[in-house]
């Protein structure tokens, strides 16, 4: 076959479809998938209108005009496909190379208007099932945009609709084949389905869910890894006042950048999530406590901190940033983050890319959040600011709507890497040893030899760190409800000798201070714990009440790493699980309803004995029902119902116009040849036909027997 | 003659097993390519953008897939087929065979191999005639019928043959062609044609006689009438017609074979038609046959299960009537052979 040869064949007009539930099932289907993508706030009101009420009358349109030949709408159409796509490029054009990322959504409005003007035509059932195949790019498109659960509810529609399609679609494909004929017109009846398709539609897609939860439990994630672009947004740039200052909104009165110490640089009060830690010094007397609210999502195929700044200077009850002096990084989107010579652990240059896309869900400080170290940062402005220890600010307040992306790099470390890095000093740099040893002279003696004594015995950091952990895992708890730190009091002194409780920022200042008074580099690091992650979106979404603080600990020839005994980070070089279900669990159990105990003590007792008995029960009842029934029935019919049990067995079940002898003729010369069969089938009629009690009981017996000696004669194979 | 096939999981009783070979995988329809190309790209665009949704997404689709690909099979593994087949066809003429489908799958179409027809649908269970038309002439002991089904996504093909043994075989006869009876040479037939052999071996007239009321008139002797001036009527004496002996030998390339068997069963047809005792001679798998044919049913019959080999002697008295593969000749051959098989 020739390619034109071919291309006419492919492009022949296919019969017109001519069923309504099929037509309807894809529709629903294409607006689901139109609606989703509509949903993530792709086009503006023509696209709306065209993409929700136009593809409706589209499809009303189609199906009323299924039997014309339509060349003048097929040019039309055309047409309006050049237009959409002249509109997108004039879109685009201008975009740079970088701003990949920008095409997304005036590609999102060109799907748009290509499914609305395919609508139009769509007579035949290859033209539907083309419709429901550019709903899942639709949707597709819609899944790339979304960063929300709401998604959800669209792809279930979907996921329904479009099963419900191919199963209507197939039952239409077969239905319009010649039938199997009735009598005397083989072929020449229209075949009409005996059953409607709701049971296979149901079935079908109570196994797709089925396998398709499976599969989402093995499949991996999705990664970020090989991106060509990374989604950056600043919906509305505002400068951050001061060159390279941190800013932080969400602290009201307390925000560096405040006028007047009573409101916040944009004029708010303090948010409801606001972190103190985010500022430039962080006081461990007291811990304020960030509520629930979703702060970020970050887009990362594992989890980490979502580092935000460090502190290296102590005095016993609050942490200051002593290096206020920032590096402007300038340029084109992705800047390149390079860090201070000393901040360089040699581990970062042959770490493997870890990517993560943040969203700013609520405006809070304008530091860039993200794993340890950074190195490239996708962000829709012009500059940002490297601190020397290494964090990032941006020069603009990251609202609402915000998005980022961090590429960050660090060594696949694991336990045996570590302990292998040098004890002693001589690997570390001076710069790093002298800033990041520094204890205030009022550090409790008590502090320092519980330090040297629980050091005692260890060949390597990561020992003496792990000894530490140990120890407060041990001795000491986690706990928000402690009371304000007394003035003159230490706080690490408090929280290892007199509370032994504390929360976060005290159990990590405490480990910290303990390494320092060993003479081992470590800081305060503050930022988020991991969050939870959704498996559906495959975001960690990261809450105010996340907000967390930890130390970091300098390993000669890696670098920094962090340590937290109340986080469960891994490593980065530990296994994690891949999958694309990971926490879906928990996530269904953490964001389903929540039920009172005795509820699910009684639901189980419901479950585990109600149910069985009741079952038991109703199956019971039936059983005794239908005996009854059939006892009440008159011999004959009972007998004839043996009969045909024996022979639908047998492959054979009666026709509704066969008599009980016709019907065992049929059987003795098919299926059961067994010559008794009619004499089971005489009493029968005999029986049915005759005089009452024209028939002596014997008789019965005698036919009943004869019917299970023929049947052991011809068991059912 | 209803036979089941169901996998040889149930014997239809004492009639020959029917077996049925495994479902196989039979096409994919363009949609499921289209399906498996925008999985495999949301794969990598989820890699590559991390988006979760797109790997939700993915695994209803792979779901989607991987059931389309596996229920028809089971669905076929569990369809059973009954058929029942008449015992004569004729190659080109259509036949109705009445097929029974239960269980396993909802949707299927199906179509009986080895013969001219297309795909027929059927919601399952379903029971009804499937038009077929043999295209080559002889035995069917087998009914071989293949059901295929991509129920219930419709999006992946699967075929089961069934093997269906027919207790009592179709026999296809070859469709006849336009023939008279062609008459051999010799034994003073020279020249006439069957319908001559007919007028010369029917009733003949021995007497004529006064017209009796209630004589047909077909019997009047108009010439004797004109003679005698009265109305004079045929007294009749009957003659046997000489047998005609069809001789087929199929002995030849097969489209000379089914030319020569169609040629044959227009003769005999013919020779029926003509009201001559005919009686077919022709080899057999069994052997050489030789035997009264009374009807264009048996004509079929015979021919159905003819094929190349010796032929038997004719009867003494038959006029034999050659058919040949490789060319009828008629005459002086025929003569000597059955004067030969007279010997």
């Amino acid at each position: 076959m020739t390619v034109l040869a071919a291309v006419k064949r492919a492009n022949a007009k296919a019969p017109p479809e001519s069923s309504v539930a099929l037509r309807v099932a894809v529709l629903v289907a294409v607006e689901a998938a139109t609606l989703a993508t509509l949903a993530q706030g792709v086009g503006g009101v023509g696209v709306r209108v065209a993409a929700t009420v136009g593809i409706a009358v589209g499809f009303a349109y189609s199906h009323w005009a299924r039997f014309r030949e339509g060349y003048a709408l097929k040019a039309a159409l055309a047409v309006g496909v050049l237009l959409a796509f002249a509109n997108f490029l004039s879109a685009v054009t201008g975009l740079s190379a970088g701003a990949i990322n920008e095409v997304q959504i005036p590609l999102a409005e060109l799907f748009l208007w290509v499914q609305f003007l395919h609508s139009i035509d769509v007579p035949a059932r290859r033209d539907l099932l083309f419709s429901l195949v550019s709903s899942l790019v639709l949707m597709a498109v819609a899944g790339v945009l979304s960063t929300s659960t709401a998604l959800g509810g669209y792809l279930a529609v979907w996921a329904l609709a479009a099963v419900a399609s191919l199963v209507l679609a197939y039952r239409s494909e077969v239905s319009a084949l010649p039938a199997l004929g009735r009598s005397g017109t083989p072929g020449a009846v229209t075949m009409r389905p005996r059953s409607g398709a709701l049971r296979p539609v149901v079935a079908a897609a109570a196994l797709v869910a089925v396998v398709a939860t499976v599969v989402f439990l093995v499949v991996p994630a999705a990664g970020a890894g090989k991106a060509v672009a990374f989604p950056a947004r600043l919906p509305h740039r505002v400068g951050v006042p001061g060159v390279g200052g941190l800013a932080n909104p969400s602290l009201g009165g307390a925000d560096p950048q405040s006028p007047d110490g009573r409101t916040s640089s944009r004029g708010t009060g303090a948010s409801s999530f606001g972190y103190f830690g985010f500022s430039n010094q962080l006081d461990t007397s007291a811990r304020g406590r960030p509520d629930d609210t979703l702060v970020l999502k970050v887009k990362a195929s594992r989890p980490d901190f979502w580092r935000g700044q460090t502190f290296d200077t102590w005095d016993g009850r609050t942490w200051t940033q002593s290096d206020q002096r920032v590096r402007a990084i300038t340029g084109e989107s992705p800047l390149q983050i390079v860090a201070p010579p000393d901040e360089q652990g040699v581990g970062a240059a042959n770490g493997a890319d870890f990517v993560q896309t943040v969203y700013v869900e609520a405006g809070g400080p304008n530091l860039v959040f993200a794993a340890y170290a950074p190195a490239q940062l996708h962000i829709a402005d012009s500059a940002v600011f490297e601190m020397t220890d290494g964090t990032i600010r941006t020069g603009a307040y990251l609202d609402q709507g915000a998005v980022y992306t961090v590429v960050s790099r660090r060594p696949a470390v694991t336990e045996d890497l570590l302990r292998a890095a040098e004890h002693d000093a001589s690997g570390t740099p001076a710069s790093i040893a002298q800033r990041y040893t520094q204890l205030p002279a009022s550090t409790p003696a008590r502090v320092r030899e519980l330090a040297a004594t629980l050091a005692a015995g260890s060949t390597s950091r990561y020992d003496v760190v792990r000894a530490y952990e140990a120890w407060m895992r041990d001795n000491t708890s986690y706990t928000l409800d402690i009371p304000k730190l007394p003035a003159g009091d230490d706080a690490v002194d408090r929280y290892l000798f007199v509370d032994r409780q504390g929360f976060c920022e005290q159990i990590a200042s405490a480990l910290v201070v303990m390494l320092r008074s060993q003479g081992i580099p470590a800081r305060l690091a503050v930022g988020y714990a991991p969050g939870q992650r959704n498996p559906f979106t495959g975001m960690f979404e990261v809450r105010a009440s996340d907000a967390h603080s930890w130390a970091e600990v300098w390993f000669p020839g890696i670098g920094w790493q962090p340590f937290d005994p109340t986080a469960q980070v891994p490593l980065a070089g530990d296994p994690y699980s891949s999958a694309a279900g990971t926490g879906l669990a928990r996530y269904l159990r953490a964001h389903l309803p929540s039920v009172p105990a005795g509820v699910v003590r009684a639901g189980a007792v419901a479950v585990g004995v109600l149910v069985p008995l009741l079952t038991l029960g109703w199956l019971v009842l039936l059983a005794l029902r239908r005996a009854r029934e059939r006892r009440r029935r008159p011999w004959p019919d009972r007998m004839l119902e043996r009969l045909e049990r024996a022979g639908t067995a047998r492959g054979r079940s009666r026709r509704h116009w066969e008599s009980a002898r016709r019907y065992a003729d049929v059987l003795r010369v098919s299926v059961f040849p067994d010559e008794r069969l009619r004499a089971v089938a005489d009493v029968i009629e005999a029986a049915t036909y005759g005089p009452p009690g024209g028939m002596a009981p014997d008789d019965h017996a005698m036919a009943e027997r004869l019917l299970a000696d023929a049947e052991a004669a011809h068991p059912v194979r | 003659m209803i036979t089941v096939a169901d996998g040889g999981a149930r014997s239809p009783g004492a009639l020959p097993r029917a077996t049925a070979a495994w479902p196989r995988p039979a096409s994919v329809s363009r949609p499921t390519v289209a399906l498996a190309a925008v999985a495999l790209a949301l794969f990598g665009i989820a890699r590559t953008t991390g988006s979760g949704w797109l790997i939700v997404l993915l695994t209803m689709v792979a779901a989607t897939v991987a059931l389309a690909f596996v229920l028809p099979a089971f669905g076929l593994a569990r369809t059973t087929v009954g058929a029942t087949a008449p015992r004569d066809g004729t190659v080109g003429r259509e036949l109705e065979v009445r097929v029974a489908l239960a269980g396993g799958s909802r949707a299927v179409k199906l179509r009986a191999v080895g013969f001219d027809g297309g795909w027929v649908g059927a919601i399952v269970p379903a029971e009804g005639l499937l038009a077929i038309t043999p295209a080559r002439r002889g035995v069917v002991d087998v009914l071989v019928i293949d059901v295929r089904s991509a129920a219930p996504l419709g999006l992946v093909w699967w075929t089961r043959r069934y093997s269906l043994a027919l207790p009592a075989a179709l026999e296809v006869g070859p469709h006849p062609t336009e023939a008279d009876v062609p008459l051999p040479t010799g034994d003073g037939l020279e020249g006439r044609d069957g319908r001559r052999l007919v007028a010369a071996a029917s009733d003949s007239v021995r007497s004529t006689r006064d017209y009796l009321p209630g004589d047909p008139i077909k019997l009047v002797h108009w010439a004797a009438t004109a003679r005698f001036g009265e109305v004079m009527v045929k007294e009749l004496e009957s003659v046997a017609s000489p047998a005609v002996a069809v001789a087929v030998e199929l002995d030849g390339p097969d489209h000379l074979v089914e030319r020569a068997a169609s040629r044959a069963a227009g003769v005999a047809n013919a020779a029926l038609r003509l009201g001559l005792p005919l009686v077919m001679l022709t080899a057999e798998a069994r052997g050489p046959r030789s035997g009264p044919v009374g009807s264009p049913r048996e004509v079929g019959r015979r021919l159905a299960r003819a094929v190349a080999g010796p032929l038997p002697a004719a009867p003494r008295s038959a006029v034999v009537i050659s058919v040949r593969a490789r060319g009828e000749r008629e005459g002086r051959e025929d003569r000597e052979r059955r004067e030969g098989h007279g010997r």
